[in-house]
C-alpha cells in the first residue's frame, strides 16, 4: 500500500519534467526527423546517402573528425603531465591553481574566441608588439582563421577535463603499486607502460572521449577563430540553416551528428562507470607528497607556470586589451593617442547609428540577464522534482518508481548528447509554426537554455538530495514534525546549498549559451554572446574594442559563477 | 657474515626527522625483525634499503658495496607491502610473473617458477583468478609469492599481516616462518607486534622515534630490555622508580615497595623493572629473599591466563597467571615472593 502511494507520488514528480522533455526536446527532434525525410523518395537511407556522397559534406565530415582527433591528442599531451603533478604532489598555491584551471572550461565560446583574438589576432597583443618592435605595417602572425587557432582554443578549453578526470583518479591510486613494480625490477619506463598507464586507462579514455565529444560538436570556436575556410558539422548546420536556408540538408546533418554524439555519449557513460569502480583507491593525503629536492621543484615549477600561462594569458590579455587603446599603424593618423581607456565600455550604451531596430550593446546585458533569470526559474522548477524523484530510491529496488527512475534518468541526460545547434534547428522547425508557435515569444530562448542546463541542474541536485539520509527525516518525524515541517526544517536547509549551485550553473550556462541562441535569437533582442559575435565579425577598432569589452564582462560573470560553484559543490570522483 | 649493513642512516621529511642515525646488520639467511610502534621510522628504513627513498646521510652496504645511486629495480631486493599493493589490472599469474618478466626470463621458465612459488604459498589453481576477488589471506599469499618469485637477494616484508584478523594472523605467522626458513631467505620483517617479531625473527631491532633502541635475539630483548621503552613495548609493565644507595658497604635499592638488596653498577635514581616470570604469588617454594604483602585490586579472566593486578604501597603490579591454578580473588591479599638477583633489573631513567 505504501509502495503504491509512493510510486504514484514518484510519477507525479516526473510529470512536469517529462512534459517539458516531450514538448521541447522530442517534438523538435521529431521535426528534424520529419524534415530530413521530407523529400525522401528513395527510402530512409537516401537523404543520408545524398549528403554523404556530396564532396563538400564529406570534406566537412573529415574535417570535423580530424580536428577533433588532433585536438584531443594535443589536449592529452598538455593535460597528462599536469594531471600527474596535481595527483602526486602537494605544493603551495595548489588549490588556487586548481580553481583557476577550472575557469576556461566554463567560459562561453565567444569569450574564448575573443580572448585568443585579443592575444594573437591581427589587433592582438602579440601582433601589435611585434609590429611596433619590428616596425611592420602588417600583422606578422597569422593565427586567426588557421587550423592552429582552432586546435589551441580546443586545448585551452578542454585541458581542464584531463586535469580533473585523470588527475582525480590518479590522486587516489596507491603509489605503492608503482613501488612494488620497481622493487620487482621494473625501471621507470616499465612502471609507466605496464602499471601506471594501464591503471589510468579508464580515466584517460573517458576524459579523451569527453574531450572528443566537445571538440566534435565545437561551434563558436570554429565559427569565429576558424573563419570561413573551416566548417565542422555543427558550423555547417548553422550555415545551411541561417545563410542558405536549406533546412532539409541541415536536418539530415543534425541527425548524422546526433547519431555520432549519442553513440559516443553512451560509450562515455559506460567508461565513466568503470572509472568509479573502486580499485584500491586511497585518500589523497596518503598518496601525495611534497616536492623536496630542487630538481623536482624546478621541473614542477616550469610545468605549473606553462600550464597557468596557457590557461590564463589569453584571459588576462582579453581584459587588458579591452581597457587599452592601440590602433593599427594604418589607422593611427586620425585617432586619439594610445593608452588606457574606458571608451570601449562607454560606447556600449551608445546607439551610434541611431537606427530604430538597433539596440545599444548595453541593452544586450539586460536581455541576457532577463533570459538567464527566466532560465534559472524554469530549470529549478523542472529540475527539483526530477532530482527529488531520482533521489528517492526504495530499499527493495523493485518498486514502480524505481523502475521509472532507471528509465528516466538517462532520458534526462539526452540533451547533453545533443548539440546546441541541433537543438536550435529543432526549435526553428517545430516551434515556429502552429500548433505551438513560439517564434515571437520572449520565452523561446529561456526554454532552449533550460533544455541545455537541465542535465547539469539535475546532476548537481541529485547527490545533495541523496545525501539526506531517511534516518534524518524519520528522526524529525518521531520528534513530532509533520511532513511539511520535515521538508521545511530538514530537507530545505540541507538542499539549499545544492540549489544555489544548480541555479548558478543554469545562470552561467544561459549567460554564455551561443549555439542554440545563434539560430533562434531575434536581431532586435541580442544576448551578450550574439552582440559579441556581431561586433567581432565587423571591421574597425571600435567594434573590436566593444567585442572585447563585452567579452570581458561575460568572462567576469561566468568565471565568478564557476568559482562559486567550485566552492560549494559536493565533490565526486569522475563526475562532471 | 653480514650481507647488509646500515651505517648512520638519517632521513627527514620537511621538518619531521623520520630516521635519526640508524645502524644495524643482517647476516646471510637471517630473518631480522624491525619492531616498533607506528611512525617510528621502520617503514622509511625499509624504503631506503629498497631504494625508494634516498637517505639524507649515512650509507647502506650490500656485501660491502655501497648501494647509493642504484635504483630500486637494479637492487634485486624484494619488498612485500602492507596491504600488498597487488596490481589490480592483472590476475594472480601475471602478478607473480611480473618480476620474472622484468628479468626477461623465457616464458616457460616463468611458467615453471610461478607454479613453484604458488605451490610454496599454497595457491595452486589460483593462476587465472582476479586479484580483486581474493580474500585478505589469499592476497597476502599472492603478494608473498610475487616477492619471492624472482629469488630476491633480500626479502623485505612491511607489516605483511597488519590488516588481517587475529586468528588468521596467528596461523599465517607460522606458515610464513616455515616458508622463509625452509628457503633460507635473508629477510627483514617489519612489524609493530612483538609476538610476530619474536615468533619469526632470529634477531630483533627495536626502533622508537627514528632511533634504534636495542638489537638482539628475541630472548635477549625480552629478558634484558635495554630501555624503559623496550620493556613497555614488549609488554613488561611492572616498572617503578628507585634509588641505589650504599648501606654498610652493601648496595641496596630503595623503592616504594621497600629496600631490596642488589648487585649493580648503576647509581642514583633508576627505573626498576620487576620481571613477572620470576615472581611467585601465594607460593612457598625455594627461599626467596623478598616477601611482600599486597592487595588484589583487579582480576580479569583472559582464557588460559588470568590477569591479577596487585597494589603494594600505591604501586600497581600486573601478572598473568595460569587460570588453572588457585588464584586470589579481588579484594583479598596476596603474598609476592621473588629473588631480586633474577627478578629485578635496573633501567636508566632518561627522558621518560
Amino acid at each position: 500500500m505504501n509502495t503504491r502511494r509512493s510510486s504514484a507520488r514518484g510519477l507525479l514528480l516526473w510529470l512536469a519534467p517529462l512534459a517539458f522533455l516531450a514538448l521541447f526536446y522530442f517534438y523538435p527532434l521529431g521535426s528534424i526527423f520529419a524534415a530530413s525525410f521530407q523529400r525522401a523518395e528513395g527510402g530512409v537511407i537516401a537523404p543520408f546517402w545524398e549528403a554523404l556522397t556530396s564532396p563538400s559534406i564529406r570534406r566537412v565530415l573529415t574535417f570535423t573528425i580530424g580536428q577533433a582527433f588532433l585536438s584531443t591528442l594535443l589536449t592529452l599531451l598538455v593535460g597528462l603531465p599536469g594531471a600527474y603533478l596535481l595527483a602526486r604532489y602537494r605544493f603551495w598555491g595548489k588549490s588556487l591553481l586548481q580553481a583557476v584551471m577550472g575557469i576556461p572550461f566554463v567560459l562561453p565560446t565567444l569569450v574564448v574566441a575573443a580572448a585568443f583574438n585579443a592575444l594573437l589576432g591581427p589587433r592582438g597583443w602579440v601582433n601589435l608588439l611585434l609590429m611596433s618592435w619590428l616596425n611592420l605595417s602588417q600583422p606578422p602572425v597569422q593565427f586567426v582563421n588557421t587550423i592552429w587557432a582552432i586546435l589551441v582554443a580546443h586545448v585551452f578549453y578542454n585541458t581542464t577535463i584531463v586535469l580533473r578526470m585523470v588527475g582525480d583518479f590518479w590522486a587516489h591510486l596507491d603509489p605503492r603499486i608503482n613501488q612494488a613494480a620497481q622493487t620487482l625490477g621494473a625501471d621507470r619506463w616499465g612502471t609507466l607502460t605496464r602499471i601506471t598507464l594501464p591503471l589510468l586507462m579508464p580515466a584517460i579514455s573517458a576524459a579523451a572521449l569527453l574531450v572528443f565529444i566537445f571538440d566534435f560538436t565545437s561551434f563558436g570556436v570554429i565559427l569565429i577563430l576558424g573563419g570561413p575556410r573551416y566548417a565542422t558539422l555543427e558550423v555547417e548546420i548553422y550555415y545551411q540553416t541561417i545563410s542558405l536556408f536549406n533546412l532539409p540538408l541541415a536536418a539530415v546533418l543534425s541527425l548524422l551528428q546526433l547519431l555520432c554524439t549519442l553513440g559516443l555519449t553512451v560509450f562515455y557513460t559506460r567508461l565513466s562507470l568503470r572509472v568509479s569502480r573502486p580499485l584500491s583507491l586511497r585518500p589523497q593525503a596518503y598518496t601525495q607528497k611534497r616536492l623536496y629536492d630542487w630538481r623536482s621543484r624546478l621541473l614542477a615549477g616550469a610545468l605549473i607556470l606553462s600550464l597557468a600561462g596557457l590557461l590564463t594569458t589569453p584571459l588576462i590579455g582579453l581584459a587588458a586589451r579591452s581597457f587599452t587603446r592601440i590602433d593599427l599603424p594604418a589607422e593611427r593618423s586620425q585617432t586619439a593617442p594610445t593608452g588606457l581607456t574606458l571608451r570601449y565600455y562607454q560606447e556600449l550604451s551608445v546607439n551610434r547609428r541611431a537606427s530604430l531596430f538597433y539596440a545599444p550593446p548595453s541593452a544586450s546585458i539586460g536581455i541576457s540577464l532577463a533570459y538567464a533569470f527566466a532560465t534559472v526559474a524554469l530549470a529549478l522548477a523542472l529540475g527539483l522534482p526530477a532530482a527529488w524523484a531520482l533521489s528517492r530510491s526504495s530499499k527493495t529496488g523493485k518498486s514502480i518508481s524505481e523502475a521509472l527512475n532507471r528509465w528516466l534518468d538517462p532520458l534526462l541526460m539526452l540533451p547533453l548528447g545533443t548539440s546546441a545547434v541541433t537543438l536550435g534547428l529543432g526549435f526553428i522547425l517545430a516551434l515556429g509554426r502552429p500548433p505551438l508557435n513560439l517564434r515571437a515569444s520572449p520565452l523561446l530562448i529561456p526554454l532552449a537554455h533550460t533544455m541545455v542546463t537541465l542535465p547539469f541542474v539535475v546532476r548537481s541536485l541529485t547527490p545533495a538530495l541523496r545525501s539526506i539520509r531517511p534516518r534524518l527525516r524519520e528522526a524529525a518525524a518521531v520528534m513530532g514534525a509533520a511532513p511539511r515541517q520535515v521538508l521545511r526544517h530538514v530537507d530545505l536547509p540541507l538542499v539549499g546549498r545544492a540549489v544555489l549551485v544548480a541555479a548558478t550553473f543554469a545562470f552561467t550556462i544561459s549567460m554564455g549559451e551561443f549555439g542554440a541562441t545563434a539560430l533562434i535569437s531575434r536581431p532586435e533582442y541580442p544576448t551578450i554572446p550574439m552582440a559579441i559575435y556581431r561586433f567581432i565579425s565587423q571591421p574597425g577598432a571600435l567594434n573590436y574594442g566593444q567585442a572585447l569589452a563585452l567579452s570581458t564582462i561575460l568572462m567576469v560573470v561566468t568565471a565568478s559563477g564557476m568559482l562559486f560553484i567550485e566552492r560549494f559543490r559536493i565533490a565526486e570522483v569522475g563526475e562532471f | 657474515m653480514s650481507v647488509l649493513r646500515l651505517e648512520g642512516i638519517e632521513k627527514s621529511f620537511g621538518a619531521t626527522r623520520a630516521v635519526r642515525g640508524v645502524s644495524f646488520e643482517v647476516a646471510e639467511g637471517e630473518i631480522l625483525a624491525l619492531l616498533g610502534p607506528s611512525g617510528c621510522g621502520k617503514s622509511t628504513v625499509l624504503a631506503m634499503i629498497a631504494g625508494l627513498e634516498k637517505p639524507d646521510r649515512g650509507e647502506i652496504y650490500w656485501d660491502a658495496e655501497p648501494l647509493q645511486g642504484i635504483p630500486p629495480h637494479q637492487r634485486g631486493f624484494g619488498l612485500m607491502f602492507q596491504d600488498y599493493a597487488l596490481f589490480p589490472h592483472m590476475n594472480v599469474y601475471a602478478n607473480v610473473a611480473f618480476g620474472l618478466r622484468m628479468a626477461k626470463l623465457p616464458e616457460d621458465g616463468i611458467r615453471q617458477r610461478v607454479a613453484e612459488v604458488l605451490e610454496l604459498v599454497g595457491l595452486v589453481g589460483f593462476e587465472r583468478r582476479d586479484v580483486n576477488t581474493l580474500s585478505g589471506g589469499e592476497q597476502q599469499r599472492v603478494a608473498l609469492a610475487r616477492s619471492l618469485a624472482p629469488n630476491p637477494r633480500l626479502l623485505m616484508l612491511d607489516e605483511p599481516l597488519g590488516s588481517l584478523d587475529r586468528a588468521l594472523r596467528e596461523r599465517l605467522v607460522g606458515e610464513l616462518a616455515a616458508i622463509l626458513k625452509n628457503s633460507r631467505q635473508t629477510a627483514i620483517y617489519v612489524t609493530h607486534d612483538q609476538e610476530e617479531a619474536f615468533a619469526l625473527a632470529d634477531r630483533v631491532v627495536v626502533m622508537n622515534l627514528g632511533r634504534v633502541e636495542q638489537v638482539g635475539t628475541p630472548h635477549l630483548i625480552y629478558r634484558q630490555p635495554a630501555s624503559i621503552f623496550v620493556a613497555r613495548f614488549v609488554g613488561l609493565n611492572n616498572l617503578f622508580e628507585g634509588e641505589i644507595q650504599r648501606i654498610d658497604g652493601r648496595k641496596v635499592v630503595a623503592t616504594p615497595l621497600g629496600q631490596m638488596p642488589c648487585n649493580t653498577q648503576a647509581t642514583g635514581r633508576v627505573m626498576v623493572l620487576l620481571h613477572p616470570d620470576a615472581v611467585r604469588i601465594n607460593e612457598q617454594v625455594g627461599s626467596q629473599q623478598v616477601r611482600l604483602e599486597g592487595q588484589v585490586v583487579e582480576r580479569s579472566f583472559r582464557g588460559s591466563l588470568c590477569r591479577i593486578v596487585l597494589a603494594i604501597n600505591q604501586v600497581r603490579l600486573t601478572f598473568d597467571l595460569m587460570s588453572s591454578t588457585p588464584l586470589p580473588s579481588e579484594g583479598e591479599s596476596a603474598t609476592l615472593a621473588f629473588d631480586p638477583e633474577q627478578a629485578i633489573q635496573f633501567l636508566p631513567l632518561d627522558d621518560y
